[in-house]
């Protein structure tokens, strides 16, 4: 992996062909990713959504034991604030960059914030997250950053986010993760090799029903997700094999394990659902050496959750589900494990290792697919032209769905990896289906759009981009 | 009624002798009665020191590092016949964004109110080589100028960082920005230089507002750090400079040109390169 003698790594269009717009059913979405180059597409109306700078910004925050000075001025701190008020996490500075900084260069500011992050917090690392203003003026950060790591003696590590190098925001985990396996990250020849398997994820995991159906299944994990520290990090290099529970998230650390220190990666899909959790647990308990004991607990468990899901089926009923690509496939195979049907996708993203997921429902119901990061404006309108029974997504998102007047249920609130999480979900569909109050209430409001807008096709705004 | 001040940019590619033209054209407009104001827009912060004998002046940039509020004795000096001189300066060598800094500049000294408070009659801005990003176009955009002018020789390079120009020019002049003034030769050696500067001029629909030999006189009143006029006000190459500030005082025929493309560019100096070696050898065959 030559990417991490580079100062970044390739951004998810360039290495995978990501598209973040699109607009048509899976089987064409599944031959557009097939080919060598993928069309991109651009959108004549955007409206605001995450990006690398967001999505680094969370990761960073769930690494146990370190301090983020963002290197930005105070309107990045925002991004922050929000993470901080979802999830909290690990300590933070901002640097405050004024013109005068823009100018002169905020290199002395940013020295004094290193020396406050280690005189206040003593962390065992410290990272640097550059932003839009100092990508734009090429901000020095590495003379800084080399400077304090040999005064205090732990990774002083610079995360070169711009928040406009790429249009796939999980691209900020790509960065935080290439500067980890960069700077951080040094494989030990004397080390003995840890009998264990990587378990990987990302900043928005919720670990606890994983975590048990691991220890039940008997699968010896060296956990690197929830609150990640630096020394499971260091492990990881050592183990294995490696699985995640969203291999989309981790794809940068999953890929530089395998390539540079040659732990396999077991290319198993979300563990959300009954045929998703067992599929994955038998991969990861088969790396483990504990196959029988997991087939055992798979039955047990899958029994118990057959008894419950009897009373919250979903027969019939008309779904779209609004996630990151592996959340939502395996949340729209339980879907259909409930008898619901699926009528369309909308996704933050696809690139080329989805074409395996979209071939598959091609063949069985090839719903309707989108690709829409935010951008609330098409999801409106598509809901109202597919008018579902059910929306699945994310809480801000779903607003949007409930003022459309569509039973919306917001998945972010629940742990939904594993058994423990098909026993989350489902009551959470059947409950926004029975609880309707709330989205006649909203939508009686009326919409956020006008009616001509909303009389146009879902993809208006998505063009083809002309070379 | 506050006076009309004439805000005049100059452009042209490094090293041409745009510090030179315009600290000669200012001193030769306050000679002759004019109250001047010359600011540099370039990090080296050179451009007014042989109107004010070297000495060191605190530029707009340092100023504003030091303290929030600047004031305008801070960051000028009276030079040669009362110009007032100004250096908008800028970071150290790489780091920060000397563009953004040549930004702030000009904003602070319209805070300032320095162009109302001088009652100048010319402000001239020399600014920093090429047109190299949005910073360095400040000067003839938003209606800061509303004319610039660019120095160049008749060799490729000047001529390309012209046409680099005239495309920043035609972008900027529809929504209010400067139109061009037109090309000043400079450093110019007797035989086809002229020739293909006015050659240039009239394919780009450029004026030529004059052309400065090279001379002497130049070097020799660089290295006594006073512009010519100070130095040598008797010379002809005064004159010439004197003659050449009349006709920037005083010239309204201002245009939007036409750059060439790059292709045409190309071919229109090989066509130059082809009449220099045809020229050449007629020269070799009278000589033999």
């Amino acid at each position: 992996m030559n990417e991490i003698r580079q100062r970044l790594p390739r951004t998810r269009e360039k290495r995978r062909g990501a598209l973040t717009a699109y607009y048509g059913d899976c089987a064409a979405l599944a031959d557009e990713l097939e080919q060598e180059e993928p069309r991109q597409r651009i959108r004549t109306y955007s409206e605001t959504d995450a990006d690398e700078v967001t999505f680094a910004i969370r990761l960073l925050g769930r690494i146990r034991g370190s301090v983020t000075i963002i290197h930005s001025p105070p309107g990045c701190g925002a991004i922050k604030l929000e993470d901080e008020l979802k999830a909290g996490g690990s300590p933070w500075l901002i640097t405050n960059i004024e013109e005068n900084d823009s100018i002169l260069g905020a290199d002395d500011k940013l020295r004094e914030a290193v020396d406050l992050a280690y005189r206040t917090w003593r962390p065992e690392i410290i990272f640097i997250l550059t932003t839009p203003v100092v990508a734009i003026n090429n901000d020095d950060i590495l003379s800084a950053a080399t400077e304090k790591e040999d005064l205090y003696n732990i990774p002083v590590v610079p995360v070169f986010a711009a928040g406009f190098r790429s249009r796939t925001a999980v691209y900020g985990y790509d960065l935080v993760f290439h500067a980890l396996a960069k700077y951080v990250l040094k494989g030990d020849p004397g080390a003995s090799p840890i009998p264990a398997v990587n378990l990987i994820g990302a900043a928005e995991t919720r670990t606890g029903n994983i975590i048990k159906d691991l220890n039940g299944a008997g699968v010896s994990y060296n956990n690197v997700l929830g609150s990640i520290s630096i020394s499971a990090l260091q492990q990881s290099l050592g183990a294995s094999a490696s699985i995640a529970i969203d291999q989309d998230d981790a794809r940068f650390l999953l890929e530089w394990l395998e390539a540079a220190h040659g732990v396999v990666h077991l290319e198993e899909t979300a563990p959300i659902g009954l045929a998703g959790t067992e599929r994955w647990l038998l991969a990861a308990a088969g790396a483990g050496g504990s196959t029988g004991q997991a087939r055992a607990y798979i039955e047990e468990e899958k029994a118990a959750a057959a008894q419950a899901l009897e009373r919250q089926r979903l027969d019939g009923v008309s779904v779209i589900v609004d996630l990151p690509p592996e959340q939502a496939f395996g949340i729209a195979e339980f879907v259909e494990e409930l008898g619901g049907v699926v009528v369309a996708l909308s996704l933050t993203h696809a690139d080329i290792s989805h074409g395996p997921r979209l071939r598959e429902w091609a063949s069985r119901s090839n719903p309707q697919v989108y690709i829409q990061p935010g951008q609330p404006f098409e999801k409106t309108n598509a809901l109202g032209k597919l008018k579902p029974a059910l929306y699945i997504g994310k809480g801000e998102a779903a607003v949007w769905a409930a003022r459309a007047g569509i039973a919306a249920a917001a998945v972010d609130s629940v742990d939904l990896y594993g058994f423990g999480g098909v026993q989350e979900l489902a009551p959470l569909f059947a409950k926004a289906l029975r609880n309707s109050a709330l989205s006649r209430y909203l939508s009686a409001g009326g919409s956020s759009y006008r009616a001509g807008w909303l009389s146009k096709s879902a993809n208006w705004h998505i063009k083809q981009e002309v070379k | 009624m506050a006076k009309a001040t004439k805000h005049i940019a100059i452009y042209g590619k490094g090293g041409i002798g745009k510090s030179t033209t315009t600290s000669n054209i200012s001193a030769a407009l306050a000679e002759a009665g004019y109250r001047v104001i010359q600011i540099g827009c370039d990090p080296k912060s050179d451009s007014t020191n042989t109107l004010r004998g070297g000495d060191y002046l605190p530029t707009v940039i340092d100023s504003l590092r030091d303290s929030s509020k600047v004031k305008l004795q801070d960051v000028s000096a009276i030079g040669f016949k009362g110009v007032l001189c100004i250096e908008a300066g800028g970071p150290v060598p790489g780091v920060g964004c000397a563009g953004r800094g040549i930004n702030a500049a000009v904003s602070l000294l319209q805070e300032l109110n320095v162009f109302e408070e001088y009652e100048a009659d010319y402000v001239l801005y020399d600014v920093l080589g090429d047109v190299v990003c949005g910073g360095f176009a400040v000067p003839i955009r938003d209606g800061i100028t509303d004319r610039a002018y660019v120095v160049s020789s008749s060799d490729f390079m000047a001529i390309y960082a012209a046409n680099n120009l005239f495309k920043a020019i035609g972008k900027y002049a529809p929504s209010g920005g400067a139109k061009l003034g037109g090309i000043i030769g400079n450093s110019i050696l007797p035989g086809y230089p002229e020739s293909l500067i006015t050659d240039f001029a009239e394919r780009t629909g450029a004026a030529v507002a004059g052309f400065v030999p090279r001379s002497p006189v130049v070097a020799q009143s660089e290295l006594y750090g006073k512009t010519v006029i100070e130095a040598s006000p008797g010379s002809e190459q005064a004159d010439v400079y004197r003659k050449l500030a009349a006709h920037v005082a005083g010239n309204e025929n201002l245009s939007v040109p036409n750059p060439l493309n790059v292709t045409d560019l190309r071919d229109w100096a090989r066509s130059w390169g082809d009449a220099i070696n045809q020229e050449a050898a007629s020269f070799s065959a009278s000589a033999r």
